[in-house]
């Protein structure tokens, strides 16, 4: 298992660092799981550390949602606070660092979504108000979809590896099990396993806190 | 026959083509369609191109790192000439080179944007290399060429990527940006 994490980083591929000089770095800098694990134990340096290393990357998710300016600096820049706030909740077995962000990132892009999506509701349902027209049309579809993104995404964080980084790979990456099980070296019915009881455990948490969400 | 095995059904929520017997009865049973339904519902809340992997870096303004500083109290600073840097990663010096295209697929977008900014930038080579030849100074064609030997992945990617490993099996029922994606190639 320990085998298999190791070459997760490279085989997720989603977070490549940004290194523009690695032949200097190398000699004196820590490698990603290095950082990953001062990270973890607090060391301010290490998170200057993955800032430089994986900054580029979150930011490059931000303004492909929101398009580059404030939104996206905000992802960004909560990203990091959060990540840095709740590191505890960060530990090996979630897989490497870079990834674990932009499990952070996805949040804080879920969440900045759901606030412009509620703000432009909020401005059609007052137009509409003006107009006279039925309101609540568009509501109720898109709470309960945006409220299962939230659950999806809290529950891919409590999983543990290799389940998060299967599944992820099948919903970010849009691979098939054979391709995930090219890609981690994971035997593909164990691929298959795992896709099975992650989605089966994400449609409990839907059907428990989903309902009652909603109730 | 019998049902399909709960694996096949997670694949079918995954919109994985399933073999032809699977999908043959999974066409016509209700018991096992009602549970791929059911298993899809967490697919399709995160199906969206703004939760999709990392595609390019783009570098984030000073600011962000000083509110970081701020909000943290983190008096560690990262070197701003590598932060500045970031989107000159988007070259895959680092082995990069077999993730990209299920990256890239998922931004039509700015591929097609990339692969024009490519073509023009290698229409401007070429002319740039017809035009020193007119001189006489066919080393200068090389100097001038702006899209030097590493950069032609980033338009092939773009062309090949949407028929690249099983970008098929969402043909026809992912999320409208997905399906674009597929016609985009």
């Amino acid at each position: 298992m320990s085998g298999l994490l190791a070459v997760r980083p490279a085989e997720m591929g989603s977070v490549v660092g940004v290194d523009p000089v690695p032949a200097q770095r190398n000699a004196v800098e820590p490698d990603d799981r290095e950082v990953g694990r001062r990270f973890a134990a607090g060391d301010e340096q290490a998170l200057a550390l993955a800032y430089e290393r994986w900054a580029g990357q979150i930011h490059g998710m931000a303004v492909r949602a929101f398009g580059p300016g404030p939104d996206a600096e905000d992802v960004t820049q909560q990203t990091f606070v959060s990540a840095w706030t709740g590191r505890a909740g960060y530990r090996s077995d979630k897989g490497p660092l870079p990834g674990w962000l932009v499990g952070v990132a996805r949040h804080k892009i879920a969440d900045t979504w759901a606030k412009r999506e509620r703000q432009r509701r909020e401005t059609e349902a007052a137009m509409a108000d003006a107009q006279a027209a039925p309101p609540d049309r568009v509501t109720s579809g898109f709470d309960s979809q945006v409220a299962d993104r939230f659950l999806v995404l809290e529950e891919l964080a409590r999983l543990g590896q290799p389940q998060r980084g299967i599944i992820e790979l099948a919903f970010f990456e849009d691979l098939t099990h054979a391709q995930i099980a090219d890609r981690t070296g994971i035997p593909l019915g164990t691929v298959k396993s795992h896709i099975r009881r992650t989605l089966e455990r994400l449609r409990t948490r839907l059907e428990v806190d989903g309902a009652a969400l909603h109730a | 026959m019998q049902h399909c095995t709960p694996e096949q059904l997670a694949l079918a929520a995954l919109r994985e083509p399933l073999p032809a017997d699977d999908a043959d009865h999974l066409a016509g049973c209700e018991q096992c369609r009602t549970e791929v339904i059911s298993l899809q519902r967490a697919v399709d809340a995160v199906a969206v191109p703004q939760l999709a992997a990392p595609g390019a870096p783009v570098a984030p303004p000073p600011g962000v790192w000083a509110g970081i500083a701020a909000a943290t109290g983190v008096s560690a600073t990262p070197r701003t000439d590598v932060a500045r840097q970031a989107p000159a990663a988007e070259e895959p010096a680092q082995p990069a080179a077999e993730v990209v295209p299920f990256r890239s697929r998922r931004r039509p977008l700015l591929l097609v944007a990339a692969a024009v900014v490519a073509g023009a930038a290698l229409g401007a080579g070429a002319v740039a290399v017809v035009q020193s030849q007119d001189g006489g100074e066919p080393v200068t064609a090389v100097a001038l060429d702006p899209w030097p030997t590493t950069r032609p992945p980033v338009a092939r990617r773009s062309s090949s990527s949407p028929t690249v490993r099983g970008w098929s099996r969402s043909t026809s029922t992912r999320p409208s940006w997905r399906t674009a994606t597929t016609r985009s190639g």
